[in-house]
């Protein structure tokens, strides 16, 4: 695993992969998108179920984010893997913006199906301690100065928070909530069928490559700003001690 | 006229509809151009710095 630690070589991987999963984030979103507005309507929802090929991607990116700063951060935090730290700290904001995204689309889903853009349902509410977590997250890496230490202290908050992620999963098991139990990860198997699980499915994807496109980019830049910090240090020394002789 | 053809296409629940797939291009979008604008920058910033070190160096030999 530390062969991949250099951060030399993940920046000549990275651009190898790039220009693919750039390009299968496109394809992934114009096939998702065409099934989104071909599939049937919903007998009960009408067309307003198709808020769900926006909003059940955006949330499983939420989760999905949060579960890779929490690895990532674990294992930074016990193999001090050098691309790990910056790897979770990549992720953070996508994370929240999903996050966001999500709340947002389930409030516009829940005023025509449940006549109210928000409730202190148990899903609900836990989606937006996770998008508060989020914030607390990154706030760390932006107040914290010594980057080992903002480090240390966010894999704390990632690992502590991933607890969350967990709540959210069960909490329409959990409680008695207005929110639609599981429709995709379920113990009988998906509760849609055909184009619609197809759509749904094609989104997800495509929400993932785009994730990770863009995490890959956060990583670079990350990789890149190091290098900056750098090399204005090595310069400084270099003015300096010319300044001297 | 631009809103009396909305009425007339839209359903009273479809604005629910292209709000959240609205949010989500404006959210996406901004992201993509961000991340990108950054890494490029830092691209920048990092050929020019590597050009200004062998600059010095070149006047230190």
């Amino acid at each position: 695993m530390h062969k991949f630690a250099n951060p030399a070589r993940f920046m000549r991987l990275s651009n190898i992969i790039l220009p693919w999963t750039s390009g299968l984030t496109i394809v992934l979103f114009v096939f998702g998108l065409i099934y989104a507005f071909i599939a049937p309507q919903d007998y009960q929802m009408g067309n307003s179920y198709r808020i769900m090929f926006i909003h059940v991607p955006a949330a499983y990116m939420a989760q999905f984010g949060f579960g890779l700063i929490a690895v990532a951060s674990a294992v930074g935090f016990i193999w001090r893997h050098p691309l790990a730290d910056q790897a979770a700290r990549a992720a953070a904001p996508l994370g929240a913006a999903f996050t966001g995204l999500a709340l947002l689309t389930g409030s516009l889903w829940g005023k025509p199906m449940w006549g109210t853009y928000w409730v202190w349902d148990a899903r609900l509410t836990s989606m937006l301690i996770l998008f508060f977590i989020y914030l607390g997250y990154i706030s760390v890496w932006q107040t914290i100065e010594n980057q080992a230490k903002a480090a240390r202290i966010s894999a704390i908050v990632a690992l502590v928070g991933i607890v969350n992620v967990v709540i959210i999963k069960f909490s329409v098991d959990w409680w008695n909530t207005l929110h639609q139990p599981a429709s995709l990860i379920r113990m009988d198997g998906p509760s849609l069928g055909g184009d619609m699980l197809t759509a749904l499915l094609l989104m997800i994807a495509a929400f993932n490559m785009f994730f990770i496109t863009v995490v890959i980019w956060r990583i670079q830049n990350l990789i890149l700003r190091r290098r900056i910090r750098a090399l204005q240090i090595q310069l400084g020394d270099m003015e300096f001690g010319r300044g001297q002789t | 006229m631009i809103t009396e053809f909305l009425q007339q296409t839209l359903q009273p629940n479809d604005i629910f509809i292209l709000s959240s797939y609205g949010a989500a291009v404006v959210v996406m979008i901004a992201l993509a151009a961000a991340s990108w604008q950054s890494k490029k920058h830092a691209e920048n910033d990092l050929r020019r710095l590597k050009q200004q070190i062998s600059e010095l160096l070149e006047k230190q030999e």
